[in-house]
This record gives structure tokens, sequence and C-alpha cells, in this order.
């Protein structure tokens, strides 16, 4: 395999597979910050635990509500 | 202080701006991969979602472009990889029976169809290199690997395209 033929291949795929057209046509800004607001609105999934682990505590350990009223 | 270093302490006039001077250049980069327009601009919304995200992480002494290129690249790559049979990484056939008529069906089919047989590592390099003409530096920055190893890939898939190509007698 020369550099020949490498070359050879080359000018045959450019003449026969037509070039992409690389100008976008719309501003995508919108896009993008549709999609960040989208994200900042979720949740991550750790908080989701961690507001779990504090409602299971408060359901099945009453006794540390006093506890935590204190501390504030 | 500077564009990119504003951009990474994660202040938002900072990626606008950058964004707004980048998005044509991924976007371009992204249609060499998919060649489908609709794709690559979800894809360069994603991308720049993504890099918004990971901000913190970009070092300001280097190429914002070449960041933005390989996080575009890695999602393209992706969804080649998730859409294999529905999008060919050379042409459709129907695309180029529009845009350039006088070509042979055949050839065209022999095109495809040799294209078909790389890897999809391959026929990103191959695309690249012998379609679109990226020189071979900028293809290894945008995939993160070294110039010699898009050269090994490029030598196996000239080898695999002319021997496809010349049994179908092209």
């Amino acid at each position: 395999m020369s550099e020949k033929d490498e070359l050879e291949l080359r000018k045959y795929l450019q003449a026969n597979v037509p070039a992409v057209d690389l100008d976008l046509r719309r501003d995508l800004w919108a896009d993008v910050t549709r999609l960040l607001e989208k994200n900042d609105k979720r949740v991550p999934w750790f908080d989701w635990i961690l507001l779990g682990a504090a409602a299971g505590c408060l359901a099945f350990l009453p006794q540390i509500v006093p506890m935590l009223l204190y501390h504030l | 202080m500077e564009l990119l270093e504003r951009f990474a302490l994660g202040e938002r006039e900072a990626f606008e701006t950058l964004f707004r001077e980048y998005q044509r250049e991924v976007f371009g980069w992204c249609m060499r991969i998919v060649r489908d327009r609709g794709v690559a601009e979800d894809l360069t919304v994603e991308a720049f979602w993504k890099m918004h995200r990971a901000h913190a992480r970009f070092d300001p002494k280097r190429s914002f472009g070449a960041w933005a290129r390989r996080i575009a690249t890695n999602l393209a790559l992706d969804h080649l990889r998730k859409n294999r049979r529905e999008t060919p990484l050379v042409v459709e056939v129907a695309d180029l029976a529009r845009e350039n008529p006088g070509v042979q069906r055949e050839t065209r089919e022999q095109i495809a169809a040799a294209f078909g047989e790389l890897s999809l590592k391959l026929r990103l390099v191959a695309t690249l290199s012998l379609i679109e003409e990226v020189p071979h530096r900028d293809i290894a920055e945008a995939l993160g690997i070294s110039e010699a190893t898009v050269r090994v890939r490029l030598f196996r898939a000239t080898r695999i395209l002319r021997n496809q190509l010349k049994q179908v007698g092209a």
C-alpha cells in the first residue's frame, strides 16, 4: 500500500461522495439555554436519597425530633 | 480576567460568548462525522451543555476549540454506535442521488458497502481524512489518540477500502 494508492482512493472518494453542507443555518443558543434550564430544575439523585433518609429517620425514630429542635 | 478563565469559573456570560464563537465550528465538526443536519444540531447543543457542566474541569491554558471538538466527537461516536444501522458514516445513497445524479447508483452502493466493512474507528478516520481532508493532527486531537495511530488506522482503512472496491471492480 503506497501513498499513490491512498491518493488514488482519496480522489475516487472525493469525486463520488458529495461534500456536506457545514453551514449552520440557525442559532442554537435557545436550545442550549432550554437544556440548561431543564437540567438546572432537576433534583440530583443523591438529594432524593438524603431526603428519603431524613424522612425515614423522623418516621422510625420520632424521639430524635426534640433533640433536633434543641440543636436548632 | 481572561474569557477562558471566566468560563472555567462558571460565568454564564463567558459561556455564551464562547458558544457564539464556536457553535459553527462544533456544528461543522459534528456534521462531518454524522452527515445529518438535524443530528449534528442536536449533538452541538448537547456538546455545549456538557461543556457548561464540565466548566470546572477545563484548563484555561488549553485550546477551547480542541476541547469542544473532543467532547463533540465523543458524543457523535456514541450516537453512531447507538444508531449503527440507521446512520451510515459516509453517505446515504439517497443523498448522493439527490446531490449528484450523474454518479452511477452502483458506484454509490459500492462505496457505501466498502465503508460498511470498516469498524467505526476506521470509518471515522477514513471519512475525516480521505473525504473531509481534515489534517491528521486535528483528527488525533479530537479522538484523543496520537498522529501515529491516526496514520495506522488510515492505512488499515485504505487497504480494506481498496480491496473491497477492487473486488467489485470499482
